[in-house]
C-alpha cells in the first residue's frame, strides 16, 4: 500500500514553505564529481533545481508511486534531467557508485527502526565511491515543542493534526482525510552510531542550512558524512 | 575608511539599527543561497548593504572572508558586535560607504547585494552608477548576485497605508505609489523609528540596466531555491562581468 499517496496529492502545498534546504544540497551537488542520487525524492522539489544548477542528471528514488507520478509531471514541466525510479531506500542499488547521496526534508525519519536505518546507511555506504558523501537532515526532538504541538490541529501549510508518542520516538501527522504518516526521530548518538557501523565518517554536523555550527541550541541536524578513501 | 565616513549623510537605518534583527527575524530563506554562492566563488567576497550581518556572519562562519559595505554606522556597529559574539569578526572587513561608490580597492570574484538593498537607488542614473561600480569590483568573469522585488497589485492593496505588526511590538507601514513605482516604508518599534524610500522596477528593466552596465545576465531566479523566474514578485539576478 502506498501510504504516501494521500500526501502526494497535497505535497506541493505541504512542502511550499521549505526552500532553505535547496541551496545546501545544491552546494554539495556542485562539489560532487560523479553521480548524484536523491533518496525519498518525492515530487522532485529538490532534485529539479539540483540538476538544473549542476547541469547534470540526478537519479531520484522513492518508494511511493503516487509521489513519483507527481515528480514525473514536475520534472517534465521543468524540462529537468532527473531520472525517477521506484525503490526502497533500504535496498536500492546503483549501476555506478555515487559521488553524492542525499535525503532532504527529514525523510530519513520515515524508516521506523534502528535496523531499518542501519540498512539504509549500509546501502548508502556500499553505493558511494571512496570519498563520496552522504548528506541528510533531521529534526532535533525537543520536548517543549512536542508539548506545545501534541494533539493540536495546524492549518498551515495543509490542515493536519500532530501527535507525539515519546515511548515510540514517533510523531504522527494526520490529514483531515484520516491519512497518517509517521516520523521516528533519532538522537545525535543514534546518528553517530549509524554512521559508525556503516563505516562512514562525519565530515560536518551543522545546526542549519546556513551551515552554522551545531550546538546546544540547535533544532536541526544537518549531517554530511563521507566514505573514507 | 574615515574618508568616506566624513561625507556620508546619516542613514535612515541608524535609528533602527537595534530594531533591525528582530524586525527581519523571519527572513532566512536567502541566507543558505548567498552562503552557497560565496563558498562557490571563494573569498573575499564583497557584500553591499551588509547591514547587521544577517548574511555576512554565516558566510564568514562558512570560512569565506567578507568585505561588507553599508552606509549606516549604526548597522555596522551591530554587525561588529554580533560577529564578535560568534567569533567571526576576523573574517569580516566592515566599511562604511555608499552602495554606488563602495570604498573597496580589492578585485573579487563575487559581489552581492542581498535583500533588496538596490531598491534604495532612487532613479536610473543612480542605478546605473551603482551597477557600474559593482562591475568595477569584479575580476574578469566575476559575478554580481542580488535580489529585488516588484510588488503585485494584491500585495499593494493589502498593505497600502496600514500599520501592520510584523513582529511583536514592531510595526511596519507601506505607502505605495504605483505610478512613480516607489514605496515609502515606515518602521516603528521599541526604541526606534524610521522612514525610507524605495523604488522598484520590473525584472526586464533590471536586465536592461545590467546589460548597459557591462554585465551578461546568466540567470534570473524566482526565489532562493533556484526556481526559474516566471513573473513573480521576487527575483534574483546572477550577472557576469563582460569584458
Amino acid at each position: 500500500m502506498d501510504v504516501y499517496a494521500p500526501f502526494a496529492a497535497v505535497y506541493e502545498d505541504w512542502s511550499a514553505p521549505m526552500t532553505e534546504d535547496v541551496p545546501h544540497y545544491v552546494a554539495l551537488a556542485r562539489e560532487a564529481d560523479g553521480p548524484v542520487v536523491e533518496l525519498a525524492v518525492g515530487t522532485a522539489r529538490v532534485a529539479i533545481p539540483v540538476s538544473e544548477v549542476i547541469g547534470r542528471r540526478v537519479i531520484g528514488i522513492d518508494v511511493s508511486p503516487a509521489m513519483l507520478e507527481k515528480g514525473r509531471r514536475a520534472v517534465g514541466e521543468a524540462g529537468a534531467d532527473v531520472e525517477l525510479r521506484e525503490g526502497d531506500m533500504r535496498d536500492f542499488e546503483l549501476e555506478e557508485p555515487a559521488a553524492l547521496i542525499y535525503i532532504p526534508y527529514r525523510s530519513f525519519l520515515h524508516v521506523p527502526t534502528w535496523a531499518d536505518r542501519r540498512r539504509v546507511m549500509e546501502r548508502v555506504a556500499a553505493s558511494l565511491r571512496p570519498g563520496g558523501r552522504f548528506a541528510w537532515n533531521a529534526f532535533v526532538f525537543d520536548h517543549h515543542i512536542a508539548h506545545r504541538l501534541d494533539g493540536t490541529r495546524q492549518e498551515e501549510p495543509v490542515p493536519h493534526k500532530l501527535r507525539y508518542v515519546p515511548a515510540e520516538n514517533r510523531t504522527d501527522i494526520t490529514l483531515d482525510s484520516g491519512a497518517t504518516i509517521s516520523l521516528w526521530w533519532a538522537t545525535k548518538n543514534e546518528w553517530l552510531g549509524l554512521i559508525d557501523v556503516a563505516g562512514l565518517e562525519v565530515e560536518a554536523l551543522y545546526g542549519g542550512f546556513d551551515r552554522r555550527p551545531f550546538d546546544e541550541t540547535s533544532t536541526e541536524y544537518v549531517w554530511v558524512a563521507r566514505k573514507p578513501g | 575608511m574615515g574618508r568616506s565616513e566624513a561625507r556620508l549623510d546619516p542613514s535612515p537605518y541608524d535609528p533602527i539599527a537595534e530594531l533591525y534583527d528582530p524586525w527581519s527575524r523571519s527572513v532566512t530563506e536567502d541566507v543558505p543561497f548567498y552562503v552557497a554562492e560565496a563558498r562557490k566563488a571563494g573569498g573575499p567576497v564583497v557584500e553591499l548593504g551588509v547591514g547587521t550581518g544577517r548574511i555576512a556572519i554565516p558566510t564568514a562562519g562558512a570560512g569565506v572572508d567578507v568585505i561588507g559595505v553599508d552606509s549606516s554606522a549604526g548597522m555596522l556597529e551591530v554587525c561588529r558586535r554580533r560577529a564578535a559574539e560568534v567569533g567571526v569578526l576576523d573574517h569580516l572587513d566592515l566599511r562604511q560607504g555608499d552602495l554606488s561608490a563602495p570604498p573597496v580597492e580589492e578585485r573579487v570574484r563575487l559581489v552581492t547585494c542581498p535583500f533588496r538593498a538596490y531598491l534604495h537607488l532612487p532613479d536610473e542614473p543612480a542605478r546605473l552608477r551603482a551597477l557600474t561600480a559593482a562591475r568595477e569590483l569584479l575580476v574578469s568573469g566575476g559575478r554580481l548576485v542580488f535580489d529585488v522585488f516588484a510588488p503585485r497589485r494584491d500585495d499593494i492593496e493589502e498593505t497600502d497605508g496600514r500599520w501592520i505588526e510584523r513582529e511583536p511590538e514592531i510595526f511596519e507601514r507601506a505607502d505605495w505609489d504605483e505610478e512613480a513605482r516607489t514605496l515609502t516604508l515606515s518602521l516603528r518599534g521599541p526604541g526606534g523609528e524610521s522612514t525610507m524610500r524605495l523604488a522598484w522596477l520590473p525584472a526586464q528593466e533590471w536586465r536592461r540596466l545590467l546589460v548597459e552596465a557591462g554585465f551578461e545576465v546568466e540567470r534570473v531566479y524566482g526565489w532562493f531555491d533556484y526556481r526559474p523566474y516566471r513573473g513573480g514578485e521576487d527575483f534574483v539576478f546572477v550577472a557576469r562581468r563582460r569584458d
